[in-house]
């Protein structure tokens, strides 16, 4: 596994000054972590801001000791801009297509893992062509066809598109991952007389548990932080999910930027939420996809 | 009699599938309607979803619902985890289908509220005016709470004959159907969504649709224009720019850092963490986050510039022509490199360990190892990386629309078909635009595919 851990073994083996080796570590370490500090800089200078008032920057530069610490961006941007609002829309659009996403993909992830039939591999590389396909192609018939379908300017709308766009994705993932199911555990219950949808549901989805895991965690984050969707289907800014509110928000309020950050926190919140609880999953997600 | 029927309860176990698999039914459909059926009124505008997010958060329509509606939605879900759970563990089924039944009766209370409690004119013009969406979740509540004729013994007992004469009346499906029924569903969906729509682009970039009269077919009229326009090389300029950027930067640093991070170093962790947390941002905030890093004036930069005394009159970044476009491949990097280190951190776990100790005994030095015997193994994930990153790079939009509107010669292809079909209202123009992104793509997928489909048929 560890590589540089190995040959540093093998340095001490053939007898390098261990002073010289443990200065080497240090300067590493310092590097290291100024690289990373450099790299974070531009989320602390938001996390900064947005406890700051723009009086308080415009006078003093933002390299400045803070004045004083307020919360009322957080306040303002929660209910006057409308975060609060745009966060229940994110969530009301972001359910209810992972369940659909999931669900819809495990159906067509089992006929094509666990059957040979005619069309099957025709099928499978239609869906692996879909997740690379750039989305741009699809906008102008998707927006004539919700249109049509009375469904723009509806949560529909964005729903049914995500579920249809990462069914794609999802399907690959659940398809690769359910062939590494032995198939003797298939064909016992069949034996049994178990009929082929209860095989699906009983046997194979709680056996598929940690691919939908890794699943769900990452298409959450993918479909909670989708952008281009929710400008083109949606009109009223009632209905907005947080990304499309952020790009309103910043029109409103263009230079009140400890206000502006402190919405972009607000709207961070879920994700991160999902990505300190579930990071495990989370990583497993973003490798699933190229494991291959 | 009686001792017979009692008898055969001794022999007959009761069994709440059928009673589980009935609640998940209802509460898709009480989810599905309550997203795609008018609440009130006749149009799909006016459907549940949207009803209950303008009462909770004071939206335009607040006064047509009462907060009682989340109940809906609510009950929906739990019934769903809960008959999901319920068929999972069979033997606790029962307590499962009395849960789902619990909350058939919370979804009621909205209407019990609506019908009997609330009075005044609004209630009244609300129950005068109900749509066919809350007539349905009606009935499909009802249907969740008629579920307890279930626990009556007897009952359960009937309804599994019942429902296993109906599976031997029913004729045998084919074994060659199954996989087809099985698919039919998401692929009708996939066709009708992707599909259909990826073809029917080529044919509206033929016409000059306007977004609201029927399209016109002109023929090639828009890509003349379109190769005439220099607005057309800026993009496909920016794009390029943003391509070559994303294939070497993300994909070198990416590396190296999984490669640093790979040992067992102490604290490693914090530092991976650091690195990838980026990812979980959604590019609208990312935008946010580095157009005040790069404000001309109060930014983190200029401001450190100015008051650090380094100079007097730094760059205008996102303001200056000339910058504006790097600026913003710079904020995407920043985020691309931390997707990479995963995908490289992944690809690592999986090097054969024995393979570098016999390098190592064959007395490679570290740069021939990594060069010779790490790179190598490490193929497969560099060519994921490689196709990602043209990906993105070409479906780049978010942060140049929020960043700069396409404006300081930031245009890339994807913004600037959107602006052409959405602000312009050319869409048939847009359609063209769309069709070079997708044909520049198709050169690179094409690879992908080709690449995948011959791994599956030598599997």
């Amino acid at each position: 596994m560890a590589t540089l851990a190995r040959t540093q073994n093998a340095s001490q083996v053939s007898g390098v000054a261990p002073v010289r080796e443990r200065f080497n570590r240090a300067a590493k370490y310092i590097l290291l972590t100024m690289f990373t500090l450099t790299w974070l800089l531009p989320l602390f200078a938001t996390l900064l801001t947005s406890f700051r008032t723009m009086d308080d920057i415009t006078l003093n530069g933002f390299w400045s000791i803070p004045r004083e610490f307020v919360y009322q961006n957080f306040i303002e941007a929660w209910t006057a801009a409308r975060v609060r609002q745009y966060l229940l829309n994110s969530f009301i659009i972001t359910i209810p297509s992972l369940l659909g996403m999931l669900f819809l993909s495990s159906l067509s992830a089992y006929a094509l893992a666990r059957f040979k039939f005619k069309g099957n591999l025709l099928i499978y590389f239609m869906y692996v062509a879909g997740t690379m396909l750039p989305f741009q192609i699809l906008l102008l018939p998707v927006f004539r066809l919700t249109n049509r379908l009375g469904l723009y300017d509806t949560y529909g709308a964005l729903i049914l598109i995500h579920i249809a766009f990462q069914l794609g994705f999802c399907t690959f993932v659940m398809r690769n991952f359910m062939r590494t199911v032995p198939g003797e555990i298939l064909d016992a219950a069949r034996v049994d007389g178990c009929g082929e949808f209860r095989i699906y549901g009983q046997i194979m989805l709680p056996l598929s548990l940690p691919s939908l895991a890794a699943l769900a965690t990452l298409e959450f984050t993918w479909v909670f932080n989708d952008f281009l969707w929710a400008l083109i289907l949606l009109q009223s800014d009632s209905l907005r999910p947080v990304t499309a509110g952020l790009a309103t928000l910043q029109g409103q309020y263009v230079t009140d930027w400890p206000l502006i950050t402190a919405g972009a926190l607000l709207a961070t919140l879920p994700t991160v939420f999902v990505f300190i609880f579930l990071q495990r999953y989370f990583i497993q997600g973003l490798t699933l996809g190229s494991g291959k | 009699m009686a001792t017979a029927v009692k008898a055969r309860n001794l022999r007959e176990p009761l069994d709440f599938a059928n009673a589980n698999f009935l609640g998940l039914i209802f509460a898709v459909v009480v989810l599905v309607t309550f997203i795609f059926m008018p609440w009130m009124w006749t149009e799909i505008k006016y459907n549940g979803a949207r009803l209950m997010s303008d009462v909770l958060t004071g939206g335009s329509l607040k006064n047509f619902s009462t907060w009682q509606i989340v109940l809906i939605p609510l009950a929906a879900l739990l019934t769903m985890g809960f008959s999901l759970w319920g068929l999972l563990t069979p033997h606790r089924g029962a307590l499962a289908s009395i849960l789902t039944m619990g909350f058939g009766v919370l979804g009621l209370v909205y209407y019990a509220d609506l019908y009997f409690v609330r009075e005044g004119e609004v209630a009244e013009y609300i129950r005068a005016n109900i749509g066919t969406g809350s007539q349905v979740v009606f009935v499909a509540l009802v249907g969740l709470v008629a579920q307890v004729i279930l626990l009556v013994p007897n009952l359960n007992i009937a309804a599994q004959r019942i429902s296993r004469r109906l599976a031997a009346l029913r004729p045998p499906v084919p074994q060659k159907l199954i996989p087809y029924l099985f698919l039919a569903v998401p692929l009708a969906l996939y066709l009708v969504w992707i599909i259909a729509p990826t073809v029917y682009t080529f044919y509206l970039s033929l016409t000059n649709w306007d977004g609201v009269s029927t399209p016109e077919y002109v023929g090639l009229r828009n890509y003349e224009v379109l190769f005439k326009q220099s607005a057309l090389a800026e993009a496909l300029g920016n794009n390029l720019r943003w391509l070559v950027a994303f294939v070497t930067v993300p994909t070198t640093l990416g590396l190296g850092l999984a490669l640093i991070f790979n040992t067992d170093m102490r604290g490693g962790r914090w530092y991976k963490v650091s690195f990838y947390s980026p990812l979980v941002l959604s590019w609208p905030v990312i935008a946010l986050v580095w157009s005040w890093v790069y404000h001309p004036t109060k930014g983190l930069i200029n401001s450190l510039l100015i008051q650090g005394g380094i100079t007097e009159n730094p760059p205008g970044w996102l303001a200056d022509r000339d910058l504006a476009i790097y600026c913003i491949i710079a904020a995407a990097t920043w985020r691309q490199v931390g997707y990479v280190m995963v995908l490289y951190l992944a690809g690592l776990k999986n090097v054969d360990p024995t393979l570098i100790d016999a390098g190592l005994v064959d007395g490679a030095n570290r740069w021939q190892l990594f060069r010779h015997v790490i790179l190598p193994l490490l193929a497969p994930v560099t060519t994921i990386v490689f196709i990602i990153s043209v990906i993105d790079s070409l479906r780049s939009f978010d942060l140049v629309q929020v960043m700069t509107r396409g404006n300081q010669g930031t245009r890339v292809l994807a913004n600037y078909m959107y602006i052409e079909a959405f602000n312009n209202y050319r869409m048939g123009y847009g359609a063209a635009i769309a069709v070079v992104l997708f044909t520049i793509s198709i050169i690179f997928v094409g690879f992908y595919l080709w690449r995948t489909l011959r791994d599956e048929l030598e599997y």
